[in-house]
């Protein structure tokens, strides 16, 4: 008979569904700052409209996801002892202080995406801002990967899918808002206007592609080092599976990742002999959707299977 | 000189009584729920084969304090004697301690605490027996164990929205007392003082038995050791 052991400890998840909103606000935010940055800077300046929505969309995201958290705080009202006090073995102190930074930062860069003319001010602050941003993008993943005492989090691959997570998740946050503003606008009606959105949108969707493939590889490396770990991590993973399994593997996973990854290569196929630009805006708002959507349940399904781990407290 | 402050429980001699639990609730104004003080049950086996262990837990003051480190405000923190403690004033409820402590034994105050005293105002029977708040106000304190000590070095009763955890009774160590889980005992199962004292109980102890902590591999280095387990 297996040991039966009886623990009567506080129950409940400690961190809920806001630390999951705030994971992914703060990722997505994150990621759509290095849209504007990378798609202005690093391909040759010519896409204006596209990082200029990226530029808004940053702080926004990153701003709503910190006041989630905050939401979720005993005393969130105490939040200013975080900047007065010096805990740098804290990522939740990493996270305060530089996000706060990151979320100045990002939105005096977007106030000086006001026009679309070339500023070099502007430039120089978004490259200011890169390491920032990405710095903050790592705590995402640190968050969880740093904490031994849940072995479902405690892996290095943990931090890769978030740093994959935000590059997915920024760039389909972009993809939608900015089709919306389109729509808004008038100019998905335009075929002119459509034609420009998809040209921009190429090497975006290079680098999307690619996330979305490193996503995959990330979770599979978390799901090996799970599964071939010791006895905690197979316990982690088992308990994990059993509890969040289907939201893990069917909205994070299935939704998130494949489900985009097949629509555009279907869209690529089926446009091939003939080029349908509305199709392709059509995949590409689907698209964006799917990957949103499935980037919050696979940070909800961590975020709460982490927690899950029985514990499992006795002598050796 | 600062001391390194440990405990060492021998559970040859405990006996499962729960004495410590109970002191611990009454010494720390620890509300319904909460357990500074705890225990495992432990079985193992199919009868007649059956082995049963009690395991006495509370905050391990560990040397590397998972808590310690994942507070962003250094609300947990340590103290120079190598107790980890808790400022409440500074705590700003995330929980990080929670989720990093591996053992189980920071609580999170998610309501008013001693509701049954504080916020209970309908009699069972009305006429005939006190509500919760009338038996707090009678007793003169805001609960009727109330126990104003603890107020010396913590919050008598930690409100809403904050942390709150076993401090190895630091009020009653800065008087020369020991912790009262280690006073209460009946089987004087538990030995408390400076593990840098050869000549302390625990340090004594632990120099006669083999030890064991809880969850060694998760390299926190507790301070709380067990002895003589069977």
């Amino acid at each position: 008979m297996d040991p039966e052991i009886v623990y009567n400890v506080q129950q409940g998840f400690f961190w809920d569904w806001k630390v999951a909103l705030d994971l992914f606000l703060g990722g997505a935010g994150v990621g759509a700052f290095l849209v504007s940055v990378g798609l202005y800077e690093f391909w040759g300046r010519k896409y204006k409209r596209i990082p200029q929505t990226a530029a808004f969309l940053a702080p926004v995201l990153v701003g709503v996801g910190v006041l989630i958290l905050m939401l979720k705080l005993g005393r969130p009202f105490h939040i200013f002892e975080t900047f007065i006090n010096f805990a740098p073995t804290a990522p939740l102190w990493w996270g305060g202080v530089f996000q706060t930074l990151f979320i100045a930062g990002a939105l005096w860069y977007a106030l000086l995406w006001r026009d679309l003319e070339p500023n070099p001010k502007r430039r120089k602050l978004g490259l200011a801002l890169t390491p920032l941003a990405l710095i903050v993008g790592g705590y995402h993943g640190m968050l969880l990967a740093v904490i031994p005492a849940r072995p479902l989090w405690n892996t290095g691959p943990t931090v890769l899918a978030a740093l994959a997570a935000f590059v997915t998740t920024g760039i389909a946050a972009v993809m939608l808002v900015h089709l919306i503003r389109m729509k808004l606008g008038g100019r998905l009606a335009d075929p002119e206007h459509v034609q420009t959105f998809l040209t921009d949108l190429t090497p975006v969707r290079h680098v999307l592609v690619g996330g979305l493939i490193l996503q995959l590889g990330t979770f599979f490396l978390w799901w090996q080092s799970l599964r071939f770990g010791d006895l905690a991590d197979r316990t982690a993973l088992a308990v994990a599976n059993a509890g969040f399994g289907p939201m893990y593997w069917w909205l994070g996973i299935g939704v998130g990742l494949v489900l985009p990854i097949i629509l555009g290569v279907a869209a690529v196929w089926k446009d091939s002999p003939e080029y349908n630009p509305r199709r392709l805006v059509w995949t590409v708002g689907v698209a964006s959707c799917l990957i949103l959507v499935g980037g919050f349940f696979f940070r909800l399904s961590v975020v709460l299977a982490g927690q899950l781990n029985p514990l499992y407290v006795t002598l050796p | 000189m600062a001391k390194r402050y440990g405990m060492v429980i021998d559970l040859h001699k405990c006996v499962g009584c729960a004495g410590c639990d109970i002191a611990c609730k009454s010494e720390n104004n620890v509300t319904d729920g909460f357990a500074w003080s705890n225990h495992i049950l432990e079985t193992h086996g199919t009868f007649p084969d059956v082995q049963f262990r009690y395991i006495p837990t509370l905050c391990n003051h560990c040397e590397d304090a998972p808590c310690v480190a994942n507070c962003p405000t250094t609300a947990m923190h340590k103290s120079e004697d190598g107790l980890t403690l808790h400022d409440a004033s500074k705590c700003i409820g995330c929980r990080a301690c929670q989720v990093a402590c591996p053992y189980g034994v920071i609580y999170f105050n998610e309501k008013a605490p001693h509701p049954r005293f504080m916020e209970d105002d309908e009699a069972l029977i009305p006429g005939v027996t006190s509500t919760g708040q009338e038996t707090a106000e009678a007793s003169g304190a805001p609960i009727p164990y109330y126990n104003p000590a603890r107020a010396e070095t913590y919050p008598d009763i930690r409100p809403k929205g904050i942390v709150e955890k076993c401090t190895f009774c630091d009020h009653r160590l800065a008087k020369g007392e020991l912790p009262a889980c280690v006073d209460a005992c009946p089987a004087d199962a538990r030995l408390f003082g400076d593990l840098d004292d050869p000549n302390s109980a625990p340090a004594q102890a632990l120099a006669k038995h083999d030890s064991d902590v809880l969850k060694p591999e998760q390299g926190t280095k507790p301070r709380v050791f067990y002895i003589r387990d069977y």
